[in-house]
């Protein structure tokens, strides 16, 4: 690999000039209670922006990132918090039975919009984690405030993250166990595949078509668990402490609907838990377990504190719960923003067979809100990042008034998805334009 | 009779078609079959009825000429994630340290045995068989009780023999070759060599088995020889024969039998009555007839139901009040119901629709609004008369049906047309779809909905089938019962065209009356379980089948067991192509 990475450079450049293929991965990282813009907003110019301050962890990334101004969503419209989760990837806004109750978007988010095609022949279509999800009124249950993944087809059903690391880390990396495993698997897929093939010698032309097409298929199963091999080099890390359920309430929620009910033992466990399922994040996809993840910490009303930081009581508490902090805001906003540089970076070393990881995929990071005192839909934290499908990084795009729907439809482009328009039509006018 | 039916479907087409184009696929049988059916089987005299038929008793093997209608090419194929359930089940009786097996998921929607895209399939059986052979292997009492024997004691070469040959046999339903014996010796020491122990080579055995072609395929070679006595024709070509047909084995035919009448291998008595040579059309109706007798036979009643409501798409709504909880007790409802009726009381077609009883939990009773009720157990409660009554005024059909948060009487109605009278329904033209009305303050969904369709594009469709949907007006998108719809009157009032004429109705309770009377409703059940039988979809080249079985239903007074155990006699359960076999 050391001698590699010099020669895929010049690669790189030389690819340029062709036009770009499309984005082979996408990955969404959502942060809740938005941005305070004064100490969000970087300064310079398009080609040359100076980092703020709540951006300054991606100094060393940066060349690689494109940080967005100016993009509302008008898709949002619902509840205040929720409705700005459920459109963000959707750009739909919160169906509305009527009541005073809010329910999802009636369509799909752009993750499972791409899943077909970005992980076709993978294992899984498509990757959720989250941390701290569920926190608050969500009452740790799949509803509007923290579902961020709505499927492809109606009814449009949410799709609640994983959230147990060590369930995720045994999900994908744990099966199948010792790594005698490899040599064990491919005996049985052989001798499955020889029978396979006798029976096919032995039938006529249609049926031997589907029993080919099965045989088939257990040679891409093959190769799949072959490179699953390279998997489990992934150590599980310990997580003691922490509690993927700690949101959990069933009945008298009252304490959990404020945030006084607080789990200081899990909390102080977030950047542990955080980089372990990053760091599986991007494992799967440099394993082509998937090519679509999403990753969100914690829901659209998220009350976890922030213990390592000092700060011990919960976001929607600095937000507007107990008054407006920008202070203590902009603290927790360079945190998540570090998280956010630790991924890119780790993508950016991840070699694969053309590149690096992050060559070819597009990294989507956003929010609910943008002013976390009022909820305003104007001006949205979005930054993109990845190299996917020729988008053009290391620069600062302003925009006026610019819809977050179009940038859903640049974003499916981006990855090969040729539609003009996505999510509540009255909102899109079509692909936002200068990103590649 | 015949006749009849044909231009009654023929009729409903004519709507249909008026609306744009129709789809290939599905109902299309009725206008093929008008066309061409007059003048086919002209060569056999006792064929008039030749599909059910062979009924009047000519086993197999004898002498006079047979006509076998409706063997039309069918792709050998492959059981469902149902079907595997149960057969991995059988496979691995009373294992209790294996309890729960492991399972497929029957919801999963790439279920589907006709397609060639198995990656799906192949990764979750082998996830499976590598699951079931790791606990075989780690467990000496769970390795003794599959294995049937203890290496220490009777020998490790003899044991090996006696589990391959017991094993081998039940898991590929017919006896074991020298070929299977020693191919999966040599997948035995494989495993020996890998892992180091006896054990090893029993879990590579299983391994290997459980992805095997022969476990997960219903493989019909026959018996190779060509029986010139027997002529398949084709249901619409008229002019008769598509070719010779090869006789499948007493085992083939058994397996399929099973499957169609059980979901599940044959037991022990099938299998001993398949070693005696093949089945005869005798044969195979009194063992339809004796499974459906046994509990076996239910779990398939239910998956029937189950496919033919498309109840996998029943979705909970949690903050609706419709949790996962609630959405499997509204579909353990509808199979309780129609397990009741097909096998404790009516046992007819029509007393689906109309039964004025049901089976709810605590969590569904609190649902529905039914007092009283607590726990998960299910009781059987009688009805309100003038609310509900029969499957498609429970929550199961009419949450599937519905879109979403909204109670679509589009969707419902394309529901009822397509999936219970066999109406096939054209697309949308592209780009015209549409979500559903926008709310409009004093208006109902039907009125939304009416002014939102009554463009001529739109409403050469919505016509017709909307107004099978009006009939579930009083049911929400959950299927809850409301006497008013955000405090307006609701309209349940509608008509179907159908054979009999148009049909008016008000609710879905008559809506429910009409199709258990009506034709359409009746030769669309006995096609679904056809479809069942052959493990594909009807097409017109099937009319001749199904045309004498709609006969056979309706005299024996609309009776589902009856009807299945009449389907033994099709042509499919004892001959395949000569075409279809051999390379």
């Amino acid at each position: 690999m050391a001698i590699a990475l010099p020669w895929l450079e010049i690669m790189r450049a030389e690819e340029a000039c062709a036009a770009a293929a499309p984005a082979r991965r996408l990955v969404t990282v959502f942060t809740p209670g938005g941005s305070v813009l004064e100490t969000w907003q970087p300064s310079g110019s398009e080609t040359a922006p100076v980092l703020s301050s709540t951006l300054s962890p991606l100094e060393a990334v940066k060349d690689r990132v494109l940080i967005l101004s100016g993009v509302d969503m008008p898709s949002a419209v619902g509840e205040s918090d929720q409705s700005g989760l459920i459109a963000w990837l959707t750009a739909m806004p919160q169906e509305n039975s009527g009541g005073a109750a809010f329910g999802y978007p009636l369509g799909p988010s752009i993750d499972q919009v791409l899943a077909p095609r970005l992980s076709k022949g993978m294992r899984l279509p498509s990757l959720q984690l989250a941390v701290r999800w569920g926190t608050g009124k969500a009452h740790g249950k799949p509803s509007p405030i923290d579902i961020a993944n709505y499927a492809d087809t109606p009814s449009f059903d949410p799709i609640a993250p994983r959230i147990d690391p060590q369930q995720v880390w045994q999900d994908l990396f744990g099966t199948p166990p010792p790594s005698t495993d490899d040599a064990w698997d491919k005996s049985i897929l052989d001798a499955v595949g020889q029978r396979y093939q006798k029976l096919s010698s032995k039938l006529g032309s249609v049926d031997r078509k589907r029993v080919d097409a099965h045989l088939q298929s257990i040679r891409e199963l093959e190769q799949t668990l072959s490179k699953l091999g390279h998997c489990q080099a992934l150590p599980r890390v310990d997580t003691t402490g922490y509690n993927p359920n700690a949101g959990l309430c069933d009945t008298d929620c009252s304490a959990y609907d404020s945030g006084t009910a607080v789990d200081a033992q899990t909390d102080a466990m977030i950047p542990t838990v955080g980089k372990f399922m990053l760091d599986m994040l991007v494992m799967a996809l440099a394993c082509d377990l998937t090519a679509v993840a999403s990753f969100q910490w914690g829901d659209a009303e998220s009350k976890y504190t922030f213990p390592w930081l000092g700060l011990n009581e919960h976001l929607h508490f600095y937000m507007n719960d107990g008054g407006y902090h920008p202070n203590e805001l902009s603290v927790i906003g360079k945190w998540h923003v570090s998280q956010h540089a630790y991924l890119i970076q780790k993508m950016k070393d991840t070699v694969t067979e053309s590149g690096s990881l992050l060559d070819e995929s597009v990294v989507f990071f956003g929010s609910n809100v943008q002013n976390p005192a009022t909820h305003s839909k104007q001006d949205l934290p979005f930054l993109l990042a990845g190299n996917g499908g020729g988008l053009k990084t290391g620069r600062w795009l302003k925009y006026s008034h610019a819809s977050h729907s179009d940038l859903l439809v640049a974003l499916l482009n981006l990855c090969g998805d040729p539609r003009t328009s996505f999510g509540t039509a009255k909102y899109c006018t079509g692909p936002l334009a200068r990103l590649t | 009779m015949t006749r009849r039916a044909r231009a009654t479907f023929s009729a409903l087409l004519l709507l249909v078609a008026g609306c744009g184009r129709v789809h290939q696929a599905g109902s299309e049988q009725a206008a093929g079959g008008a066309g061409g059916a007059s003048t086919s089987v002209g060569g056999g005299a006792t064929t008039a009825t030749a599909g059910a038929s062979g009924l009047a008793g000519s086993s197999a093997g004898s002498a006079a000429v047979q006509d076998i209608t409706s063997v039309v090419p069918a792709p050998i194929s492959r059981l469902d994630h149902f079907e595997l359930n149960r057969s991995i089940a059988a496979l691995l009786p009373e294992v209790e340290g294996l309890r729960p097996l492991p399972s497929l998921d029957e919801d999963a929607v790439d279920d589907d045995p006709g397609s060639t895209q198995t990656l799906a399939l192949t990764a979750a059986l082998h996830e499976i068989a590598h699951e079931l052979g790791q606990r075989i292997s780690a467990d000496a009492a769970v390795l003794r009780a599959t294995t049937g024997c203890d290496p220490e004691t009777a020998g490790e070469a003899d044991c090996r023999e006696q589990f391959l040959r017991q094993f081998l046999r039940s898991a590929f339903r017919r006896p074991v070759t020298d070929d299977d014996l020693s191919e999966m010796s040599d997948v035995f020491a494989t495993g020996v060599s890998l892992g180091g122990d006896f054990a090893s080579g029993v879990r590579a055995v299983v391994e290997v088995t459980l992805q095997s072609p022969e476990f997960a395929y219903l493989i019909e070679l026959g018996d190779g020889q060509i029986r010139h006595d027997v002529v398949v024709s084709s249901g619409a070509e008229g002019n008769g024969a598509l070719g010779d047909a090869v006789e499948l084995t007493g085992y083939e035919s058994a397996a399929r039998l099973s499957y169609f009448v059980t979901g599940g291998p044959p037991d022990a008595e099938l299998a001993a009555l398949a070693d005696r040579g093949p089945l005869g059309t005798d044969d195979l109706q009194a063992q339809a007839e004796r499974l459906l007798q046994t509990s076996s036979s239910r779990p398939q009643v239910r998956h029937f139901f189950a496919r033919l409501l498309d109840l996998k798409s029943v979705q909970p709504l949690p903050d609706q009040g419709y949790s996962a909880e609630v959405a499997a007790a509204a579909r353990e409802e509808t199979a309780r119901f129609v397990e009741d009726v097909t096998f404790d009381a009516e046992g007819t077609f029509g007393a689906l629709f109309t039964a004025r009883r049901t089976w709810v939990n605590g969590p569904l009773a609190q649902f529905y609004g039914y007092p009283n009720i607590t726990g998960d157990g299910f009781v059987k409660i009688a009805l309100e008369p003038n609310q509900r009554g029969g499957i498609l005024t429970q929550s199961a059909f009419l949450r599937e049906a519905s879109l979403g948060y909204h109670a679509s009487p589009s969707h419902r109605g394309v529901s009822v047309l397509t999936q219970l009278l066999c109406v096939s329904v054209p697309q949308p033209p592209p780009g015209v779809v549409q979500p559903p009305p926008p709310e409009q303050p004093g208006l109902t969904y039907r009125q939304r909905l009416e002014q939102d369709t009554s463009e001529a594009l739109c409403a050469s469709c919505h016509h017709f089938i909307d107004p099978i949907g009006y009939a579930f007006g009083h049911y929400d998108e959950l299927g809850r019962y409301q006497e008013l719809e955000n405090g307006l009157p609701i309209d349940a009032s509608g008509t179907a065209s159908l054979s009999s004429g148009d049909e008016s109705f008000s609710g879905a309770i008559e809506l429910s009356s009409i199709i258990a009377e009506s034709q359409e409703g009746k030769a669309c059940f006995v096609r679904r379980w056809v479809e069942m039988a052959m493990r594909r979809a009807a097409s017109d080249q099937d009319t001749l089948l199904i045309t004498p079985l709609e006969q056979t239903f309706e005299t024996s007074g609309q009776r589902t067991l009856d009807l299945m155990a009449a389907i033994s006699q099709i042509g499919n359960f004892r001959y395949r192509l000569k075409a279809e076999v051999g390379p």
